[in-house]
């Protein structure tokens, strides 16, 4: 009894070989595909994580009334491209920078910049702790971290 | 393997997903096909470069969107190697020449200065392209967009190219306040090139120009009365052009009836629903469907092909490569503060979301079917390129303020 092939005018061994191959070869496809977008969808998971700092920390500006939330690095000055922008004209272009360093956060001022932690000149990087005042350009703020916001804000 | 700090792009699954398919295409014709395998290597020298290049000058580049737009190169030339070997062979040098576009553009664009204020320019480049095709273009396919280059042997399509023109012009118009005059300008821009491309009749650039128009105007002059009666006077715009033009009678039509003219005008919808279902959700296996009873299987329609032989799945991860593309965008649009910057991310995102919206609108009768390109994917020089500029846009936006470029500026 002659078998019935779905594709009857293929006819040679090789071709059999062949819908065999593509027939698991589609399953390979599609499972490389997925992983590879889920790697996609992790990388988008890995980067928004990255931006949250492991310590949340603060700076409270006095002068603007203003509270800003420190991401992983912040980069604080008068340019627009800044992150904390500052606009006063004795304020440089970019002023400074506040990072988080494994839990630990540091402040660095650019090069030629007068900056000032509790009253003394700093010039290169120096670590923060809670309540340090930075003062730059005629501006000053506190460094909070956040634990102690919370107490004060339930306070 | 490909170890970027902490993170991955993932090339060497790419790498993997490429080889795959090359060595099972190899293996389809009863001779073995050693050109496919060639392919392969090919493909993996183009990763290795992008490879070279991202960690030579682009450290801090979006990751997701390169693995995206990556993914869909691959399932692209994969698939078009199977339909039709010449124009795999052409597409895999459009993408090469796409991928060091996107790279150039990428570095160039965040360091061009006062491009933010000339509408001008751009909009009197876009205008004269479109001209020009007006003028001296040739029909194909029932709309005169093309420009035959006989002597090289490719045809252009001048619409697709000044999809650029627009994002830039519309974004620099309306980024910030400017006199009055500019905005008119601006939207009498947008307008003439709707006019000419209904008039060439390339309705679905038509559409998409003006949808893309409306997201950067809202993004950039955030005023809901204006958009709303903007887009109010689109659709009475388009219900008119439906008894004004028998085309676009004969599109409605075809997606609200389509099996009433099977033979004619129904033919592409219903060959291609029929062609996407019938590999089931895995496929029917690459070589082993029937994806040339529909027509434009390698452009306009490639969606098909690539549902028929690699699975209704594959098509959902394809949209989803899109979504992220989208989201990526977004955030990048989102987190720029020099206003010109983010409008041109949003636009070109945008632009591609929106033109892949539309023609899988059309495939999956969600809307009339339209003559745009799915980006990346379809075949076309014209289109991969822009395509590729336009990724270039978002990824120079999403590594403008990075702080490696800030330590370069210094105070």
């Amino acid at each position: 009894m002659a078998k019935k092939c779905k594709m009857y005018y293929y006819n040679s061994m090789e071709t059999h070989i062949y819908i065999l191959l593509a027939m698991i070869g589609r399953y390979i496809l599609i499972l490389v595909c997925f992983l590879i977008f889920v790697a996609a969808l992790l990388e988008i998971r890995k980067a928004a994580q990255s931006k949250k700092p492991l310590n949340p920390a603060s700076l409270k500006w006095n002068r603007g009334k203003a509270i800003f939330d420190l991401r992983h690095e912040s980069i604080i000055g008068r340019s627009k491209k800044c992150n904390i922008v500052i606009n006063s004209p004795f304020v440089k272009r970019y002023h400074l920078r506040i990072l988080e360093d494994c839990g630990e956060w540091v402040i660095i001022p650019y090069k030629d910049t007068k900056v000032y932690l509790n009253k003394q000149f700093i010039d290169d990087r120096t670590l923060l702790t809670d309540k340090d005042v930075i003062s730059f350009g005629k501006e000053s703020m506190v460094f909070m971290l956040s634990t102690e916001m919370e107490e004060a804000q339930n306070v | 393997m490909f170890n970027t700090s902490k993170h991955r792009l993932h090339f060497s699954e790419i790498a993997i997903f490429y080889i795959v398919g090359y060595a099972l295409l190899a293996f389809r014709n009863s001779q073995f096909d050693a050109r496919a395998l060639l392919f392969s290597l090919a493909a993996v020298l183009l990763l290795f470069t992008q490879y070279i290049i991202i960690n030579a000058f682009f450290a801090e580049v979006n990751r997701p969107i390169v693995i995206a737009v990556n993914m869909l190169c691959a399932v692209s030339l994969i698939i078009l190697y199977r339909l039709e070997p010449d124009l795999g062979i052409k597409q895999m040098i459009w993408v090469a020449l796409g991928f060091s576009l996107m790279f150039v553009t990428a570095k160039v664009l965040a360091k061009l200065k006062n491009i933010d204020n000339r509408y001008f320019l751009y909009m009197g480049t876009g205008l004269t392209l479109l001209l020009i095709t007006f003028v001296f273009g040739s029909v194909v396919g029932g709309a005169q967009n093309w420009i035959k280059l006989d002597s090289l042997g490719i045809s252009l399509q001048p619409s697709e190219f000044v999809k650029i023109f627009l994002v830039l012009a519309v974004s620099s118009v309306f980024c910030k306040k400017r006199k009055f005059y500019v905005y008119v300008l601006g939207v009498i821009f947008t307008m003439i090139s709707i006019l000419l491309l209904v008039l060439a009749n390339d309705l679905g650039a038509a559409l998409l120009y003006f949808i893309v128009f409306l997201f950067i105007f809202y993004a950039g002059k955030n005023s809901a009365w204006l958009t709303l009666s903007a887009f109010g006077a689109f659709v009475l715009a388009a219900y008119i052009s439906y008894f004004l033009f028998s085309h676009v009678q004969v599109r409605v039509d075809a997606w609200l009836h389509p099996w009433s003219d099977p033979n004619d005008r129904g033919y592409q919808i219903i060959q291609g629903l029929i062609s996407m279902v019938s590999g089931g959700a895995f496929g029917s296996g690459l070589g082993i469907g029937s994806p040339r009873y529909v027509p434009a299987y390698e452009t306009d329609y490639i969606f098909t092909a690539i549902n028929e032989e690699m699975g209704i799945i594959m098509g959902l991860l394809i949209i989803g490569f899109y979504v992220i593309i989208a989201y990526e965008g977004i955030k990048i649009a989102l987190k720029q503060n020099d206003s010109f910057y983010a409008l041109i991310a949003f636009g070109s995102t945008a632009l591609l979301s929106v033109q892949t919206f539309i023609i899988l609108g059309g495939i999956l009768r969600i809307m009339p079917l339209t003559g745009i390109t799915l980006p990346f994917v379809s075949y076309g020089g014209s289109s991969i390129i822009i395509s590729f500029v336009l990724a270039g846009i978002i990824l120079s936006v999403g590594s403008k303020n990075s702080a490696e470029e800030l330590k370069e500026e210094d105070a």
